[in-house]
């Protein structure tokens, strides 16, 4: 997928949360949730963001697709930069930028049947008469696997996946071009999840679409990335073909991203005990790594300095300090 | 010796809207002193309803068991017929249960340590430092690194994989000899997923409790089971060891569940979905109730409701094709 064109790009993307005042009105200290995170995409590319929850994979999904603006850094979709709250460009890459969530039902107004949603889309973005909306939706329900019957069904009549596709028919109503996928498999059963994964790699293909999907699970991105970036508490420690990182990672976050990927798969054994240490500890106080409290590898020198991300080759970057040789002394 | 659990020719339906859905068919079920079984199907296969049912935890307005015995301990008593006192003896003390989503299962209102204290308060009359004491000695075991903060925290002050280990931590508190994790890690990162398996795996075989462990994921129950139970609309349709069900399965639900797992590093492999949808079981009439999604059924197939016949390799399979040569796929 190298040398295609560049259809989004992330550039230094810090985010930032100032908690509420803590209960006698003393301020607090921000809270770091993207630390400058650069991130690529081509057209017709599909690229995974792996992290555990609080590592920002969310918070990045959000800001990618302009629901929340960051702290400071660019999004450009498209060769517009969306970040800084121009109102109507940010209107305009709406239409071209779509959002799937991990819970359907959340995201489905229970008493606007099926349908309905659909069609109100359509006649929004796509400007259509409401008949043209409705043949649109009927079509667009059928594209993702449902009925027509279904266009007059509400949302409590539908199943998890059922619904999750509604949800992915909505996000397509708008003829996007870049569609964000935050977990939208981890609610679901392991089968309806293989169901869901194909729908996406289908649609993918028909629509033409660009993807950036988000996980905490390694184990299913190697079906549908063609790259990989591994987010580890606001910072993005190896990026690379999946292939690739899946079988020969380098950081050792992503070494145990892909041992308790293969854990739990038939023939992957009992838990081991490398997975089994009883806490994970707090999070690092400044700058270096912030993996190192809890890296098997750590040296001295991988605390203080911050330590960016180096190209290895074959498209691959780690930022670890024992992954790249940087930590002997030359 | 009999078995711990005897769960009998378990029959539950609900009343929905004056139709009646017969949510478990006849399930019966063993679990054994100190074994790991495990209970796999999709959601509205019956699992969770089962594993209610053993502790009476049933929607009283819409749930009802018509059928079947559930037998427990050393004299085998039916806790079906026990009076309701006798059975919050039972509950919380001998047998106990830890659910999908620790954030529900917690009181938000109350500290972790009113709500450990109380375990110990009810069932063994314990108050003050003794329970204090106690407490804090639990939540070190299941891996809590700072017991004494924790106690005071409330549940939302928690991560995920921290509130899943105080609620396991209430479970053992009267040290059970049946636990029952109902998809105890489905709300859980993958590697905190695997941290909190590791430690139930360890408690159970240091308590030697039974562990009956309830999940849609066959790769998370193969880690820990000794044997392992297929539940398909209603009834079981397969049984038997972990090592040859997961390995050589006999039915095609169980082929078509473990090919729906991601194989990682395999280049893309796995992830095959099983299309269509579960029927209600009993429903479905006099044939087999997979058989419209089953890729190799036969005629025969939809003609006679298939019981459970002897599996080679040990164990029971619901699969006339699957039982009689079984290698093919």
């Amino acid at each position: 997928m190298s040398g295609g064109k560049e259809i989004f790009r992330a550039r230094a993307v810090v985010k930032e949360y100032i908690p509420g005042r803590g209960f006698f009105g003393r301020s607090r200290r921000p809270v770091r949730a993207l630390d400058g995170v650069d991130l690529s995409i081509d057209e017709g590319e599909v690229v995974a963001l792996v992290g555990e929850s609080g590592s920002g994979k969310s918070t990045f999904a959000r800001i990618a697709v302009g629901l929340e603006p960051p702290t400071s850094g660019s999004i450009r979709l498209g060769g517009i930069d969306i970040a800084p709250g121009d109102k109507a460009a940010l209107r305009a890459a709406r239409r071209r930028m779509q959002i799937i969530f991990q819970d359907p039902s959340g995201s489905l107004n229970p008493r606007i049947t099926a349908g309905e949603a659909l069609a109100e889309v359509i006649r929004v973005h796509r400007r259509a008469p409401r008949r043209a909306a409705k043949e649109a939706a009927v079509d667009l329900l059928e594209r993702v696997g449902l009925g027509g019957d279904d266009y007059r069904r509400y949302p409590h009549e539908f199943s998890g996946g059922q619904r999750q596709r509604i949800a992915i028919a909505r996000s397509l109503a708008a003829s996007p071009r870049f569609l964000v996928a935050d977990e939208p498999l981890s609610a679901l059963d392991v089968s309806i999840q293989a169901q869901i994964l194909h729908l996406l790699i289908r649609l993918k293909k028909e629509f033409a679409l660009t993807l950036l999907f988000i996980t905490h699970n390694l184990a299913v991105v190697e079906n549908i990335a063609d790259r990989v970036a591994v987010l580890y508490r606001g910072r993005i420690q190896e990026e690379g073909p999946a292939g690739l990182l899946l079988r020969t990672p380098l950081h050792p976050y992503t070494k145990e991203l892909v041992a308790a990927a293969v854990l739990f798969r038939p023939g992957g054994g009992r838990p081991v005990a490398d997975l089994s240490s009883a806490v994970l500890p707090d999070p690092p106080a400044a700058e270096g790594c912030p993996f190192e409290p809890r890296c098997p590898i750590a040296r001295a020198r991988c605390v203080g300095a911050r330590i960016e991300a180096i190209d290895t080759g074959g498209g691959r970057k780690v930022a670890c300090l024992r992954a790249t040789g940087e930590d002997t002394p030359a | 010796m009999p078995p711990l659990l005897d769960i009998e020719d378990l029959e539950v339906s609900f009343d929905v809207r004056g139709e009646t859905i017969h949510a478990v068919d006849t399930v019966s079920l063993t679990v054994g002193e100190g074994e790991v079984v495990g209970l796999v199907g999709e959601s509205g296969c019956g699992k969770s309803v089962t594993t209610l049912s053993v502790l009476r935890l049933l929607p009283r307005r819409t749930g009802r068991i018509t059928g079947g015995a559930i037998r427990f301990g050393d004299d085998g008593i039916d806790l079906l017929a026990l009076p309701e006192k006798e059975m919050n003896r039972i509950r919380g003390a001998k047998i106990s249960m830890v659910f999908q989503e620790p954030m529900t299962a917690l009181n938000p209102v109350l500290t972790c340590a009113s709500q450990l204290d109380e375990v110990y308060r009810l069932h063994r009359g314990w108050k003050g430092a003794t329970a204090r004491a106690a407490s804090i000695d639990l939540l070190a075991e299941v891996g809590i690194a700072d017991p004494v903060a924790t106690r005071r925290s409330y549940p939302h002050q928690l991560s995920g994989g921290m509130r899943q280990r105080v609620l396991l931590a209430m479970a053992l508190a009267c040290r059970p000899r049946l636990l029952i994790a109902d998809e105890p890690t489905t709300a859980l990162d993958a590697t905190i997923q695997a941290r909190i398996l590791s430690l139930l795996s360890d408690v159970q075989r240091r308590h030697r409790m039974a562990l009956l462990l309830i999940s849609h994921d066959l790769g998370v129950v193969g880690a820990l089971a000794d044997r392992v139970a297929v539940m398909y609309a209603g009834e079981i349709v397969e049984e038997g060891p972990v090592s040859d069900v997961l390995v050589t399965p006999r039915h095609p639900y169980t082929r078509a569940l473990l090919r729906a797992l991601p194989v990682p590093g395999a280049g893309g492999g796995g992830m095959e979905p099983i299309e269509g949808n579960v029927p209600d079981g009993k429903a479905a009439g006099a044939m087999c109730r997979f058989a419209p999604r089953c890729t190799v059924a036969r005629s025969e197939c939809f003609r006679g409701h298939p019981v459970l016949l002897g599996r080679p390799g040990g164990g029971l399979c619901r699969c006339i094709p699957g039982v009689m040569n079984g290698d093919r796929r």
